[in-house]
């Protein structure tokens, strides 16, 4: 064995580890290794670690920001409001009673190929003691994103149609016999309950049943802007 | 390492085998036999019991998913004109199609009951206090990824139970306050559920999560060997010794029974209750009703309740009363500092463990209850 040379080993007095002080627990028996040579004047290790931390974050920063952009692409897309044809009242056969009218609209999602989704609403053929429970004496205008009136539903024309999608979580509603409220709009999802004007009768809904853009030409052909709202809170807020 | 050398109990003139000159020329250059002792020998406090079987049985579900997980994105492809087809395609016409799905899913259903089973048996122990608070955390995080499998992986089909249970799942999460708008478009890929959700969905279920399991697994079972097993909640300190034994043998035999268990019970589900497609998603869901998944079902029907009605109701129910129970898991170990682990002298936390479990009881069958009333 060689004899041993104090100039081979350090303590941690005499070379920057940071915290190693507080980690290290020589105990009998215990082998202490020579440090390197090319370990032995190497000064600034604190300045080297911190170093090492900050060329990190160099890297990683400017390239957070575009990709949460580059996945943040298609999530908001602007509205659509173009009329759309969902079929004739001549469907319609009694009045204050929720008839389905089923249509197509076509969507572009990011590079893809324009197809169409099916999508619902419901309409109503509305006695005027409906009307006004539905419009409570005001006509209902409709806004783009800039806030300009687009459409205003009369409140005299007897046609009220309804968005397929349930205000409380997004669900599709049907018009249904309740036992003891009679026909009325349900909900299966967490039963909600509305009347044929779309106000909430029971369950957990915030809001009455979203009324549409809503013409009907000469010949019958009922037409609708596509529109759709929020789920779940109480005033209307339009994403579709 | 020098065993043969310092061993003169060999016998003289065994040749060494083919297979056992490999395994010492491997152990000389990769440590096998250091490592195999390592993982073997670990001491468990107060002798093995069928109690820990679970966490053991979560690594092998998690396994067989990502093996048939695998398997069936051979075939499956996640586009909304295809995700439908390619699915029903697996079931009914490739071999034994049907048979890897039917795994994959009720796979995922016995994960969920085995992470509850898992986390109720750490509760119970009061194997979450000092000084494994941080095994605890990363525990729930892994809890929060095997529910997030489940959600993602129920759209993947793309038929009606898959395309609701989704528009309702992500406008509970729009109801965050401040920031749940952009959750839920970020996750949408858009205002409404359609090929850009398919793929986030598909991304996370397949990739994401998978890794981020596999990452956090790999914390919690070294944070795991840290601690050292918790161990019985009763017994003195040499009661305790004189039981000890190492993970190897028993414990071993015991996950593994358990893990046989597991596995004869999700084939036997997937044998006599296979995965069956409603129709293809479309946004009306014509006569079936919108659910979740059963494990769900609890939470849905807790919805349906007349106190989480209404704006404020809604974010009573669907956002605070989720974020507060997770808080209350987080900071458990935090608050219940008392080292005292018996839980039969810890009545407060007996009783919530009860009550929770009742309620998700309760609550599930209700929401069985209310299919009927809904035709
Ligand atoms: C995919 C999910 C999970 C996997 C694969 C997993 C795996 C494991 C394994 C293999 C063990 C070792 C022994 C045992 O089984 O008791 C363990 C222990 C433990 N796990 Fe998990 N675990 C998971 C989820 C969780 C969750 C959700 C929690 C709680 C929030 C949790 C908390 C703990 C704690 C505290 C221990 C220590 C138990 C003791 O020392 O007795 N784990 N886990
Ligand atoms: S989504 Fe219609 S009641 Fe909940």
């Amino acid at each position: 064995m060689p004899p041993f040379k104090r100039e081979d080993y350090v303590t941690t007095h005499e070379v920057e580890i940071s915290h190693l002080e507080d980690h290290i627990h020589v105990t009998p028996g215990e082998v202490l290794v020579p440090l390197p040579d090319l370990e032995k004047n190497v000064k600034r290790r604190t300045f080297f670690m911190n170093f090492t931390h900050v060329i990190g974050f160099l890297i990683g920063l400017p390239i957070a920001y575009p990709i949460l952009r580059y996945l943040m692409k298609p999530m908001y897309a602007a509205f659509d409001n173009q009329w759309l044809n969902v079929g004739n009242v001549s469907q319609i056969k009694k009045e204050d009673v929720g008839v389905q009218f089923e249509y197509k609209k076509k969507v572009k999602e990011v590079y893809m190929p324009e197809y169409e989704v099916e999508k619902n609403v419901w309409v109503v053929r509305a006695t005027p003691e409906l009307l006004e429970k539905v419009y409570q004496g005001k006509d209902e205008e409709f806004r783009d994103s800039k806030g300009t009136v687009i459409w205003t539903n009369k409140k005299e024309i007897p046609y009220v149609a309804f968005s397929g999608k349930c205000p409380h979580l997004g669900c599709a509603y049907k018009w249904r016999n309740h036992k003891a409220l009679g026909p009325v709009f349900l909900c299966p999802c967490h039963l909600s309950i509305y009347d044929a004007a779309g106000n909430v009768l029971d369950g957990p809904a915030p809001r009455a049943l979203d009324a549409l853009p809503v013409r009907v030409s000469a010949g019958g052909e009922v037409e609708i802007i596509d529109m759709e709202f929020k789920a779940g809170t109480k005033a209307q807020v339009r994403i579709v | 390492m020098d065993s043969k050398h310092s061993s003169p109990a060999t016998i003289p003139d065994h040749q060494p085998s083919a297979i056992e000159r490999l395994v010492a020329f491997l152990d000389e250059r990769v440590g096998l036999k250091e490592m195999q002792a390592k993982m073997l020998n670990e001491p468990i406090p107060g002798g093995s019991r069928w109690a820990y079987v679970f966490g053991s049985i979560l690594l092998f579900i998690f396994a067989m998913q990502a093996v048939t997980g695998t398997l069936l994105m051979f075939y499956y492809v996640p586009t909304t004109d295809h995700a439908y087809d390619s699915t029903q395609y697996i079931i009914h016409d490739v071999d034994y199609g049907w048979f890897l799905l039917g795994y994959h899913f009720w796979g995922s259903s016995a994960m969920v009951v085995c992470v509850v089973a898992h986390m109720s048996q750490v509760f119970l122990w009061g194997a979450y206090k000092k000084p494994r608070e941080l095994l605890w955390l990363v525990g729930l995080a892994l809890f929060g990824i095997v529910i997030t499998f489940g959600f993602t992986g129920y759209l993947l089909p793309w038929d009606q139970r898959a395309f609701w249970a989704t528009t309702v799942g992500v406008e509970i999460l729009d109801k965050t306050p401040v920031v749940g708008d952009f959750i839920a478009r970020f996750l949408k890929g858009g205002p409404t559920p359609g090929q850009m959700t398919l793929s986030r969905f598909f991304v996370l279920h397949v990739m994401i999560l998978p890794a981020a399991l596999m990452a956090l697994a790999g914390l919690h079972l070294f944070l795991f060997r840290v601690a050292a097993p918790a161990g019985p909640f009763s017994g003195t300190k040499e009661e305790i010794r004189a039981k000890t034994d190492y993970f190897f043998p028993r414990q071993i035999w015991k996950d593994m029974v358990g893990m046989a268990f597991v596995f004869v019970g999700i084939c036997a589900l997937a044998l006599w209750e296979p995965v069956v497609l409603l129709d293809q998603a479309a946004p009306d869901p014509g006569d079936y009703h919108p659910e979740p998944e059963w494990y769900f079902l609890f939470y849905f029907q807790l919805l349906r309740l007349k106190i989480f009605a209404g704006e404020f109701g809604q974010f009573l129910g669907a956002v605070a009363l989720p974020a507060v129970f997770m808080a209350l898991l987080v900071a458990l170990p935090f608050f219940d500092k008392d080292p005292e682990r018996n839980i039969f002298k810890r009545p407060i936390a007996l009783i919530s463990w009860i009550a929770i479990m009742v309620m998700i009881v309760l609550f599930t069958v209700a929401s069985v209850i209310n299919r009927e009333f809904l035709d």
